[in-house]
């Protein structure tokens, strides 16, 4: 058997284990875990049913109008046209998102070319701590971006060379492109690799240079052509996505060491930086470059707020895993020249425990604990289908990271979901709905009921964790009939105040 | 000049009209812009010296520039709506033709000055100037008129560049500062004569200023980025392509860096004082960003390209993306205030007995040109009329607004759609809106289209 006919069985049975772990932890669960993933439920079934995204959405902010890019969604209604919704949310993005362990194969191979490398680090590419967590259970648009993001890499580094690559490059940014605006990242970090080339000298080609520009342009007129309205209503405010001020200080937390330990995984992280240093202080790697300007402006991102935590480290972690593979390479080619050349074998096993040790077990612990924390009970469940039965003008408030999940089970609007861009007054959106559920004084909370229209209170599990629940319940039972009293609580608003 | 620049110029031309043209067509006979109506007001005066604007609450004297006394002339030989509708496109037109001749005169080849002309003829910033009565776009005209004339270096020629840069220093000293600093940029090597201009530039602003014949621009609170980028939202705005371009134009200017040493000098300035006193002031950044613009563009496509089909997909989407920003401020143009439904209000308001209307200040101009006084306008400073008519807006303390009514006279409040949706108020019982349930109080007298006109009865 020819070694490449080996790794590629290889290939397909490390495909297979990470789809197999994968689907077995979807399955385990008939929801989805995060309130996000209900957003993309929605937008599915809408796709099915009238072949658009649901830009006007009638219960979402109790009516307003949403633009984001649809790719992801048309792809998962692609497939709804065969199979059940639920079966093709779990399905296809885990398919997506194990596809990455294809690219990690071949862009390492590329970079390293090393065959025992790239299979490894195709092997922990499945198990990225941070990744993994993200993309099992919630839908996550990142299970079709952070694929298409290293072939995109792969085809940049390839046109170098041949140039029939820039059209593979062109329609892969493009795809996207048409995903999600995070592409941004990848376009700096090209930016930041022309950058360096140019201060290290290393030879930079007029392909790179024109590829690059025209990414640039391509960002820019499809972000202006679909993002427009937004961006005439909010302004700059867009660049940190509308998010409420208050919520900034939690959704962008500090980058701490232990965090990106716990995310990327201790062993690629490690292996990483030491690659890091190694091109900047005493060998240059070209195209290791394009992946150092890639992390530079995650971590720019970072630092400045501009990316959510998460998927800052989602990118981060997968970045790593090449990083990892050019570590192998060295750790192989420097094994190859010791005595114990001979038991190289040893070597590849001895790396195999490590990362199954570091990476692929504390890796599906992580996303078990998730999945169990965050994914609707079954009584929470019975609560939200119980607010299917209320009048269907009925507007329910949630706490604002569960808006999408009360909205796309009872059918009713909301008063406010992640979908921060969807509002011009958010802030004020926001104060309230905390002011709310914090439930200072009985009237208070009555009137800020009223001013959006609020028939029931929906206190969840992670509400009451959240808010202060004791205050609610200490109301009038008139004004705030407890409808449900079960785990999850309803409160029905019975009245208004007005002023006289 | 040669055919293929006047195809340019006639290209250039359409795009300076057409939005104008869909405005009207669309049923839309208004000029655009508040600062038209304020401008067309004072011309209107039949005033040489001096206008005492009875029209805002406690009245106002205001001075006359020979802005507004050339926009008399224009108004008075082709009628108010053709003359303002013309008289704006054709400072527009001049200022395109001496910009191309400027071009010229620096030795610019063909290909930059036709595309430089496009772009400046198809941006946001020049478009909105240029179809509405505004002192920018007069100030714009003079100054590359005097630079036209700056540039013959015959005496002659000098006066009348004098003349030219004087008339706009009535509109403060940032036109001072300006065209000091183009003199200084565009003769750097003929000292002498630099300074000669600039000390009577700078005698003539001081002599106007202190015998009080500055004109008062009106104050407006704004967000630079967003007035800047027009597809943030700004009216005098630059498309993001164009400044993308430009970037890349310095960029790739690698010859004669130290020759455009000047200019780099020149546009940061003008970013400074856009930024920090007046972000109209970034039309003058559009003529030279476009030059810039137009560089890269020439460069872009003639470079030698490893990857042709990268290249021609660059320069789609280039244009693309110009012709979009274009396309875009053109739509926003023509719904630009006032609209059909807004001018139908005013018309009824005209027809009222005279009162004093209260509206948001932005309709200040518009209702003092209906006749009407206004409480409060874009040239208004005083704090306590605009802490006061805020609190007519929010309150809803019927006593406490009524005691404000009286204060200030008020007979009719006028709002519009703008003042529902965020300009004032977000919620449809907020504040005065709330009060407006009093039938006692407050009459309404007209209701269309999201216009409605309420009347106080004491």
């Amino acid at each position: 058997m020819s070694p490449k006919v080996k790794s590629i069985i290889l290939l397909a049975f490390i495909f297979s284990i990470v789809l197999a772990v994968r689907l077995n932890l979807a399955f385990r669960y008939t929801e989805f875990t995060s309130d996000d993933a209900y957003f993309s439920l929605r937008q599915v079934e809408n796709i099915k049913k009238t072949g658009l995204p649901l830009y006007n959405d009638p219960l979402s902010y109790g009516g307003t109008t949403y633009v984001f890019l649809p790719l992801f969604h048309y792809i998962l209604a692609f497939f709804n046209l065969f199979l059940p919704l639920y079966f093709t949310c779990k399905l296809i993005p885990n398919i997506l998102a194990a596809t990455f362990v294809i690219v990690t194969y071949v862009l390492s191979y590329h970079l390293t070319k090393n065959e025992k490398a790239s299979i490894l680090a195709s092997l922990v590419s499945g198990f990225v701590p941070i990744f993994l967590k993200a993309t099992i259970n919630d839908i996550s648009v990142y299970s079709l971006v952070i694929p298409l993001n290293f072939l995109a890499i792969y085809f940049f580094l390839r046109l170098i060379k041949e140039k029939k690559y820039s059209l593979h490059f062109i329609i892969t940014f493009i795809l996207i492109l048409l995903a999600n605006p995070s592409v941004i990242l990848l376009l700096i970090g090209l930016i930041f690799y022309l950058a360096i080339g140019f201060l290290e000298k290393i030879r930079i080609e007029r392909s790179e240079i024109e590829i690059t520009l025209f990414s640039f342009f391509a960002y820019c007129w499809l972000m202006f052509l679909i993002f427009k309205n937004s961006l005439l209503n909010l302004g700059p405010k867009i660049i940190w996505q509308n998010i409420p001020t208050n919520m900034i200080v939690q959704y962008f937390t500090n980058v701490s060491i232990i965090l990106a330990i716990y995310s990327i995984g201790a062993l690629t992280l490690l292996c990483g930086a030491y690659v890091i240093y190694l091109n900047f202080f005493e060998k240059i790697t070209k195209e290791i470059f394009i992946l150092i300007g890639f992390s530079l402006s995650i971590f720019l991102a970072l630092w400045l707020k501009l990316i959510e935590i998460n998927i800052g480290f989602i990118f981060l972690g997968s970045i790593f895993v090449f990083f990892f593979a050019e570590f192998l390479k060295l750790l192989f080619s420097w094994f190859e020249k010791t005595k114990f050349s001979r038991h190289e074998k040893w070597l590849v096993l001895a790396i195999l425990i490590m990362v199954i040790t570091t990476s692929v077990i504390p890796a599906i612990e992580l996303s078990l604990k998730y999945i169990k924390k965050y994914t609707p009970q079954e009584e929470e469940m019975k609560a939200l289908k119980w607010l299917k039965n209320v009048p269907p003008d009925s507007v329910i408030i949630s706490a604002p990271n569960e808006g999408h999940k009360v909205t796309f089970i009872s059918k009713r609007k909301n008063v406010m979901d992640s979908n921060y861009l969807a509002s011009t007054d958010i802030n004020e959106r926001f104060h309230d709905t905390e002011n709310i559920f914090k439930g200072f004084s009985s009237t208070e909370t009555i009137k800020l009921l009223n001013k959006y229209g609020v028939n029931y209170v929906f206190f969840s599990d992670y509400a009451k964790e959240a808010y202060n629940e004791k205050n609610f319940k200490s109301f009038s039972p008139e004004c705030f009939e407890l409808v449900f009293d079960e785990e999850p609580l309803i409160y029905k608003l019975n009245c208004r105040v007005e002023q006289i | 000049m040669k055919i293929k620049t006047a195809y340019v110029f006639i290209l250039a031309v359409i795009l300076l009209i057409l939005p104008g043209i869909i405005r009207y067509y669309g049923h839309n006979m208004a000029v655009a812009g508040e600062n038209s109506y304020f401008n067309l007001r004072i011309a209107q005066s039949n005033n040489f010296l001096k206008f005492n604007d009875e029209k805002i609450f406690g009245g106002r004297i205001i001075n006359i520039s020979p802005y507004h006394i050339i926009l008399n002339l224009a108004i008075s030989v082709l009628g108010v709506k053709f003359g303002s509708f013309v008289f704006p496109i054709i400072l527009g037109i001049i200022s395109l033709f001496l910009f191309y001749h400027l071009l010229k005169y620096f030795g610019f080849e063909d290909n930059i000055k036709n595309i430089s002309c496009l772009l400046v003829a198809s941006s946001p910033a020049f478009v909105y100037i240029f179809n509405t009565l505004n002192i920018y776009s007069f100030s714009l005209t003079m100054i590359i008129a005097g630079l036209f004339f700056y540039s013959k270096q015959k005496w002659i020629w000098d006066i009348i560049s004098l003349l030219f840069f004087v008339s706009t220093l009535f509109f403060g000293w940032i036109f001072a500062a300006i065209i000091i600093f183009i003199l200084i940029i565009y003769s750097l090597k003929n000292t002498l004569r630099t300074v000669i201009y600039a000390v009577i530039i700078l005698g003539a602003y001081l002599g106007l200023f202190f015998s009080g014949m500055m004109l008062y621009l009106p104050n407006y609170q704004y967000d630079y980025f967003r007035e800047t980028v027009s597809a943030l939202g700004g009216n005098v705005g630059l498309p993001a392509f164009l400044i993308f371009l430009s970037i890349i134009g310095l960029v790739l200017r690698k010859e004669n860096k130290r020759k455009f040493i000047p200019a780099y000098i020149f546009i940061a300035f003008l970013i400074i004082i856009s930024a920090f006193f007046d972000f109209n002031i970034n039309i003058y950044l559009n003529f030279i960003l476009s030059c810039f613009a137009a560089f890269a563009i020439i460069n872009l496509s003639r470079m030698k390209w490893d990857l042709d089909l990268v290249k021609d997909l660059t320069m789609l989407i280039l244009v693309c993306g110009l012709l979009f920003s274009y396309a875009s401020f053109s739509k926003k143009f023509v719904e630009l205030k006032p609209s059909p439904e807004f001018n139908e209000g005013l018309n009824f308001l005209e027809k009222l007995p005279q009162g004093t209307v209260l509206s948001h200040k932005s309709n200040g101009f518009f209702i003092e040109n209906s006749g009407k006084w206004a409480v409060i306008d874009y040239l208004s400073t005083s704090k306590e009329i605009i802490n006061d008519s805020s609190t007519i807006f929010y309150s809803r303390n019927l006593p406490k607004t009524e005691e404000l009514l009286k204060k200030y006279n008020i007979t009719y409040i006028f709002i519009d759609n703008e003042m529902k949706n965020g300009l004032v108020w977000s919620k449809e019982d907020e504040g005065l809106l709330f009060l407006f349930n009093n039938n006692e109080t407050f009459k309404n007298l007209y209701r269309v289209e999201d216009i409605e006109i309420w009347k106080y009865t004491t």
